[in-house]
């Protein structure tokens, strides 16, 4: 029942990420749930949990609108990682700090990002590719809260360390 | 052994999930299967995702337009009406003009080495990022779809399928810097590759520096990279650059289709490839 429970709040993501959201014209602006969602596993749930879910959403982003399948799956797996192990060494359960957690977190996966586009030979302008990352970053971070909420709901987020 | 694999497990499956994704990641590069059925395989899964909610904002909008937005009907009937009979005009001079081309093309026995059979689909997905503008369109592999049809609108090129789903597909406009287009300048005939700039324009890419190229001068594709009819409008010369060090000079390219506000577009799928002499 949990594993349904699960699948049906994910797939309600999916379409709010991928079918909701971009019909809002929010331009740099427009939140990242799925790396938030990244973020959080990793933050409470660990390394594994972390990459793990960081490769397959990033791989379901890359097949939604990237040119090369992988450069998010990889960028994520890093984030959840990098993530999971500052979890170990900060107050998880304060709001502040996972909302913290979250920015700093799509500000990395923003600076991996940048590393993939110069490697496929984009050569944007590196103020413009920060300054994206940094509106998603922000945009992001401010649905930490119900994000969190909702992954609580799910289970994902284990309650007792979810204030 | 217990403590060992609890204690390595983190790392192990850090170590997988990165090269997994490194694998992937480097398959694309190299034009792969396995990245390409991979990716076909999630827009399989996204597909319902994506048609959700389209279905459900149509059929609003349909019961909006059918029911309860009948004001001007009437008006727009005689309009349209006005309109059809105009376009049976210039469908009669046309049609009489294609057939004096025919005859023509008969008379100088060119060889009819191609033909497109035109496919509509609609986009449901953009990214309009200036540096990845990414399209998805709902016609698939069901719809006989394949990798690097050419996609254009009513006002020319938009780009290249370049991922195919089985009622999905993802096309990468010719503003991308990875995209190519053959494409000729409309009075000079001077041939040349259109790729993306990332910056909202493009560049024509092998012209000599030698060829004189006037601004203002409209580019249409060439038909050499058989993903499109000879002749659909690409866009417009606005920049010329020439540095005697180079081979080739650069020319900045204005496309025609506004690609914020495209919403319907025509897939060229080749009917006949006869072998040349």
């Amino acid at each position: 029942m949990t594993f349904f429970y699960r699948l049906s709040i994910m797939i309600l993501l999916l379409i709010i990420q991928f079918s909701i959201i971009p019909r809002f014209p929010l331009g740099a602006f427009e939140p990242d749930l799925l790396l938030g969602m990244t973020i959080l596993i990793g933050l409470f749930r660990g390394v594994e949990a972390g990459c793990l879910i960081g490769m397959i959403l990033g791989l379901f982003s890359d097949a939604n609108m990237g040119i090369l399948l992988g450069s998010k799956a990889l960028c994520w797996t890093q984030v959840g990682f990098a993530v999971a192990l500052a979890g170990e060494r900060l107050m998880i359960e304060n709001r502040v700090v996972q909302t913290l957690v979250v920015f700093s977190g799509c500000l990395l996966a923003g600076l991996f990002q940048v590393v993939f586009y110069r490697v496929s030979a984009i050569d944007e302008p590196l103020w413009r590719l920060m300054f994206t990352s940094l509106m998603m970053a922000f945009s992001t971070s401010l649905l930490t809260v119900p994000l969190a909420a909702l992954l609580s709901r799910m289970k994902l987020l284990p309650k007792e360390k979810h204030a | 052994m217990t403590w060992i694999s609890e204690q390595y497990r983190p790392w192990i499956v850090y170590s997988a999930c990165t090269l997994f994704s490194v694998a992937v990641f480097t398959s694309n590069l190299r034009g792969g299967v396995i990245a390409r059925k991979l990716e076909s395989f999630f827009l399989l899964v996204l597909s319902p995702v994506y048609s959700v909610v389209d279905y459900s904002t149509t059929k609003s909008l349909e019961f909006w337009n059918n029911y309860l937005f009948l004001i001007d009907l009437k008006k727009q009937n005689i309009a349209m009406d006005a309109e059809l009979t105009d376009m049976k005009s210039r469908l009669i001079t046309l049609s009489e003009e294609a057939n004096s081309a025919e005859r023509f093309r008969e008379i100088l026995e060119l060889p009819n080495v191609e033909s497109f059979n035109p496919i509509t689909a609609e986009v449901v997905r953009k990214r309009a990022e200036p540096w990845e503008t990414i399209f998805l369109i709902n016609a698939g592999s069901f719809r006989g779809i394949k990798p690097s049809m050419g996609v254009a609108t009513v006002d020319g090129v938009v780009g290249q399928v370049i991922r195919v789903a089985p009622r999905i597909s993802k096309v990468m406009t010719m503003l991308h810097p990875k995209s190519g287009i053959a494409g000729m300048l409309e009075k000079s005939r001077i041939s040349g590759v259109v790729s993306g700039t990332g910056h909202g324009t493009c560049i024509m890419k092998f012209v000599s520096r030698f060829e004189r190229v006037v601004l203002g001068e409209h580019l249409v594709t060439s038909g050499l990279d058989g993903a499109f009819p000879k002749g659909i409008p690409i866009g417009v010369v606005n920049r010329i650059e020439k540095d005697p060090e180079e081979i080739f000079q650069s020319i900045e390219i204005v496309p025609f289709v506004e690609f914020a506000s495209v919403e319907d577009v025509m897939l060229y799928e080749p009917t006949i490839i006869e072998d040349l002499p």
